[in-house]
Order: C-alpha cells, then structure tokens, then sequence
C-alpha cells in the first residue's frame, strides 16, 4: 500500500471485509456475462447460508446442522404459496419466514438442551426429517419438486428502475444487497450484550452461569436468527434457479455450509463470504469437473485443518513471525511484569 | 449497589443443607448465616466438603435436602442464573475465563448482570442497546483500573499466566455486582506477592460493600482477613467462630490445622 491512510483505513479488517463484499458486488452484478451472474449469485446465497451457520456455531458454538432444513422450510413455503396457491412472491416472503422462525423454535426447543454432539446428530435429524416429508409430500412436488418463475418483478426507485429477475444482474445485486444487511446484522449483535451473552456461553458455558447469562435463551435467540438468515437464503436460492427440489437441501448442502465456514474462518464475520468465494471458485468456476473440484475443495480444507484451523481470516501473520521465539513461561514466579499493551481503540468481538 | 442492605442483616443462609453423592453425604446437615459485611471463611481438609457448599449454595448443585434463603426469600431450587442475577455470585477452584477473549472482552461479558441485554433492543439496535452498550463498556474500564489490570486490557485471558488468571477469574466475579461473594480458594497456586496483592484486591471488594465468603487452605491469609472462621471436616461443620478462637480450638487442631496446612 503505497499512502499512510489507506494502510490505515485497511488495518481495520472489518474495512477490509466490507470493501471486499462492495467489489463482489458490483463486480458481479455490472459483467454482464450469464456465467458471472451465475457465480456471483451462488457466491451471495452461499455466503448468505454460510453466515447463518457461522452466526449459531462461530458465535454461539452450537453446532447446528438445521440450517440447511431451516432454507428448505423457507424456500418450499414460497413455492407452494406462489406456485400452488397463487400468492404473490412478497406476500409469500414473509410468511415463509414467520413459518421457518416457528419451525426453529421447536427444534430449538427440543435440541438446545442437549450438549455438543447430542446437539449436532438431533439438529441433523430434522434437516433430514424435512427433506425426507418434503420428498414424500404431493403438494411440495415430491422428488422432481416444484417449478416455479418466482416472480419477483421490477422495483422502482425514482428513476431508476431495478429489475430483480432471476439470472439478471440486477438478481445479484439483490443477493449482494441481503447479504450486507445481513453482515450488518450480525455486525450489530456481535456488539450488544447478546452478543457478548453468546460469546460467553460459546467459550464457557459454567462460567456464563455464575455471570447470570442464562444458556436457553440466549441460545435459542440465537437460533431463531440463524433460522431467519438460512430462510433468507432459501429463498433465494430457490428464486434464482426458479426450481426447487429436495436435492438442494440433503446432506452435500449441509456438509458445504460446514467446509465454507471452517475454511473462511469460525467466528468471524466476513469467514463466510470469503469461505463462499473459494468454495464456489473452486467447485464451479474452475470447472475441474464435479468430484474433481470437490476433491480440490477437500484437499484445500485439509491442509488448513492441519496448518490453519482457525480458517483463512484467523491466520495472525504476525504470530507467524513469532514463531520462532520459546513460548512464554505460564507459571511466572515473579509477579507477572507489565507487557506494554495497547489500548483498545474498538470493541467488537472479533472483525 | 448494596446500599439498601442494612449492617448486620442476614444476607444468605442455609439450614440442614445434605448433598449426596451416591450413598456418600458431601455435605451433611451444614447450615449457616453470612451478615452483610462480613468477611468469613470456611476452611477444612481437602474433602471436607467446602465447595459442595459453595455449588449448593450458588445453584450450580441441587440440594438432597435442606432449604436455602436468600434476603428472607427461599431459593432452594432458583436456577443458578437467577441467584446470580440477584447478586449472590460465586467463583471457582480452577480459575475459569474466557480464553479467547481478551481481558476487556472477559469483563465487558461479566457485566451482563449489572447491564441486562434486552434482546428485542439489542437485534433491532435500538438507542437502549447503544446506551447499555456504553454503559457495559464504562463499568469494564472501571474495573480495568480498579483492579489494575488495565495493561493487560488487550491480552487473550488464555494467555495470562496463572497467577493473573486467577485474578481476572476473581474480578470476572466482582464484575458481576456482587452482594455476596462466595470465592472457591482465591489464593490457590499464588505466590507470595500475589497473596499480597490478593488481600489488597479483598480490602477494595469489602470496601465497595460486598459481604465475602472464602474457602481457603492459605491459613495466613485466612487469619488475617476474616472476621469470622467456619470450619468444616467431612461433610460436617465443626467449629464457627473468630480466627482466634478457631486457631485455639482442639477439635480444629486435630482435624486440619495439626496436619500442615498452610500457615
Ligand atoms: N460431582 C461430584 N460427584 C461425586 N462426588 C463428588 C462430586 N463433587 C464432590 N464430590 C465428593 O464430595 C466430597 C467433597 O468434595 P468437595 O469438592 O466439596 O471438597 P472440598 O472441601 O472443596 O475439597 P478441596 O479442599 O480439595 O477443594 C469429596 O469426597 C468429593 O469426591
Ligand atoms: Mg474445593
């Protein structure tokens, strides 16, 4: 970086984080070329689903696999209420959502009591539960699914007139749009003393007790946003294939949701949407053909379990450069000298 | 904080409090009243029961039997959020943190029962969520520099060595506005000018208005910050009363003081 300020403006990684989700978007939403429109919306959906696992296990250690199920319930809702029912896509929209907040509640209710694994295999139950009801029901099209031209129209804003069809440049804006409300969401929770409740019961659940933080509820609040934001990207993902099938939603989802956020970094906000660039750079844009690019993605992750668990964006280069020197001693004798910290100038939880 | 809370007046108490452990009594008909203002201790050999107590009486373990109060109130079966909430807070034997947050971090997320998070407010980010964001914020800074932790502000609390784990464990407690603090062997694994620092750290919390409780091996720290000496040897209390007399009791003697403990 060549002047002092932007080396400045950019020592800030959140910056960093939202000049990034700004370039995607308008890199992908301006080319033009349908291949782009392509990857740019998976990009944005993928991102959108990976954040709603990362908010409920990154920030929340739970690791739950129901996201996947919490975008089918959604993405299945629209379908039928447009498609069978005749109702309109924005009116659909928010039922959709009311319905998959619900359905979180009550597995919620049932799995948020459970500990770590327990935890894991229940949640994953209902995601298969789901696809499994889904696949056998008439009215959601059983395994062929539904076909649908969700149309979500044209949206005037003055002059300007933003057509939001699927496979339009427009589309990926919309997706881009959703998932930086969304990071702004996430923004503002990793904050508040919700956050903070979150972060707590993640690193030490007993702990948190005694502090008066109480596990169920901050937990269960936790979820329900999840839901919200994996319902988010149902929708979408299903409004921009203008298809949806049972498919989508079976395990190869869920395990990429999982693989997307480990590789982009657990915890951090922007982890997803870098997780979503290389996911879908490697299994779709590289085009190393189906398992291939799979294989690549799975060669990929392996090497950062190895060398760089905590993901991409937990990297510290500058405890690379520590390396070198001996570990500091634990159990001082001396009272612990004073180590010249600095103070901090911002209070998120992590960028 | 405690300004409603008259000298003297019984805070907690516990009667006939039993806990079993399979066919083992842990604790076994212990029961005892901590004064606003008060420093006590509660000592005994490794066993003896002490932090079953402290579990019993901060709702981390469900009693057998027994009946606790709390201000007059029974809390026998309140959740141990709910104890916490209401200002009976307890720490650890094995100083716990949350490691991967810096110290700041850890007491910015001990505050939650001085600046409840109204979650409704928090999502939608409404001005009560900016102001008790603030408000957390303040009273971390605060205790940054009550507690002199400040140069560590930005360290992760993995990180810290022992010794300051142990403390930030302690003040993560105070942090959490305390009327009663019940400390699970504060100066376990110290050295001796931690110790020092621990009986100054003790002095600042008295001060502030809180009524404290220790489960301690240290018997000089013991001797020279309690007001009061409860001594417990299987399951059982034994003797109660001012250091000296304890220092002097037979019983006592025999039971835990005569077997090197720490003086
Ligand atoms: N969760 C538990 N399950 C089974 N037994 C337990 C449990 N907690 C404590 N005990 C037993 O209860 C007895 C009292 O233990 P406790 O931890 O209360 O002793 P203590 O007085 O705190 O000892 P120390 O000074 O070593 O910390 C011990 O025999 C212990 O093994
Ligand atoms: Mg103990």
């Amino acid at each position: 970086m060549k002047s002092g300020s932007v080396k400045a403006f950019f020592k800030d990684r959140t910056r960093i984080g939202w000049v990034a989700v700004v370039v995607l978007a308008v890199f992908f939403a301006t080319i033009g070329d349908p291949t782009y429109i392509h990857l740019g919306s998976l990009v944005a959906i993928w991102a959108l689903w990976g954040s709603s696992f990362n908010l409920i296990w990154g920030y929340a250690g739970q690791f739950s696999l129901a996201q996947v199920g919490f975008g089918a319930v959604a993405g299945y809702s629209v379908a039928i209420l447009t498609a069978r029912w005749g109702w309109s896509f924005w009116a659909a929209v928010p039922l959709a959502i009311a319905l998959t907040v619900l359905f979180s509640v009550v597995v919620g209710y049932f799995s948020l009591r459970l500990s770590g694994f327990y935890f894991a295999i229940m949640t994953l139950a209902f995601a298969l539960l789901v696809v499994r009801v889904i696949s056998s029901s008439e009215l959601a099209g059983r395994s062929t699914g539904i076909k649908s031209n969700f149309d979500i129209g044209t949206i005037s804003l003055g002059p300007l007139e933003w057509n939001l069809t699927s496979r339009t440049g427009g589309f990926v804006l919309l997706a881009f749009v959703l998932l930086a409300a969304v990071l702004a969401f996430i923004g503002r929770i990793e904050r508040s003393g919700t956050g903070w409740a979150l972060n707590g019961l993640r690193e030490d659940e007993t702990l948190s007790r005694s502090l008066g933080i109480e596990p169920l509820r901050f937990r269960l609040v936790g979820f329900m946003v999840s839901a919200v934001i994996a319902a988010i990207g149902g929708i979408l993902y299903a409004t921009y294939l203008r298809y949806i099938s049972p498919g989508f939603f079976g395990l190869p989802a869920v395990i990429a949701m999982i693989a997307l956020v480990v590789l982009g970094g657990r915890g951090f906000r922007f982890g997803p949407v870098l997780g979503a660039v290389v996911y879908i750079g490697i299994t779709q844009w590289l085009e190393v053909g189906g398992e291939w690019g799979d294989g690549v993605f799975g060669a990929l992750l392996i090497l950062l379990v190895l060398f760089a668990p905590k993901g991409l964006l937990g990297i510290d280069l500058r405890r690379l450069r520590r390396r070198a020197e001996p570990p500091p001693p634990t159990d001082d004798d001396e009272p612990v000298a004073a180590r010249p910290v600095p103070r901090r100038e911002s209070q998120g939880v992590k960028a | 904080m405690t300004a409603e809370v008259a000298p003297g007046e019984v805070l907690l108490e516990c009667t006939d409090l039993v806990r079993r452990f399979g066919g083992v009594a842990a604790v076994d008909g212990v029961g005892f009243g901590l004064r606003a203002g008060e420093v006590s201790a509660l000592i005994g050999p490794n066993g003896a029961g002490k932090t079953t107590v402290f579990n019993l009486l901060s709702g981390f373990l469900a009693v057998t039997s027994g009946s606790i109060t709390w201000r007059g109130r029974d809390i026998t079966s309140a959740k141990a959020t709910a104890r916490a909430g209401s200002g009976l807070v307890r720490t650890f034997q094995q100083p716990r943190v949350f490691a991967a947050l810096t110290v700041h971090q850890n007491l910015v997320t001990a505050t939650h029962a001085v600046v409840p998070s109204r979650v409704s407010a928090d999502l939608l980010g409404l001005p009560g969520a900016r102001r008790r964001a603030r408000q957390r914020q303040g009273f971390a800074d605060e205790l940054l520099d009550r507690f002199d932790l400040a140069v560590h502000a930005e360290v992760k609390a993995g990180d810290l060595p022992y010794g300051l784990r142990k403390r930030l464990g302690l003040v993560l407690g105070v942090a959490a506005s305390p009327r009663v603090l019940l400390m699970d062997e504060p100066a376990a694994g110290l050295n001796d000018a931690e110790v020092e620092l621990l009986k100054q750290d003790l002095a600042t919390i008295r001060g502030s208005g809180v009524t404290i409780c220790i489960v301690e091996h240290h018997m000089g720290l013991i001797m020279s910050v309690s007001d009061r000496v409860m001594v417990m040897e299987s399951g059982r209390m034994i003797a109660d009363g001012t250091p000296a007399e304890i220092a002097n009791d037979e019983r006592v003697v025999a039971a835990y003081l005569g077997q090197g403990a720490t003086a």
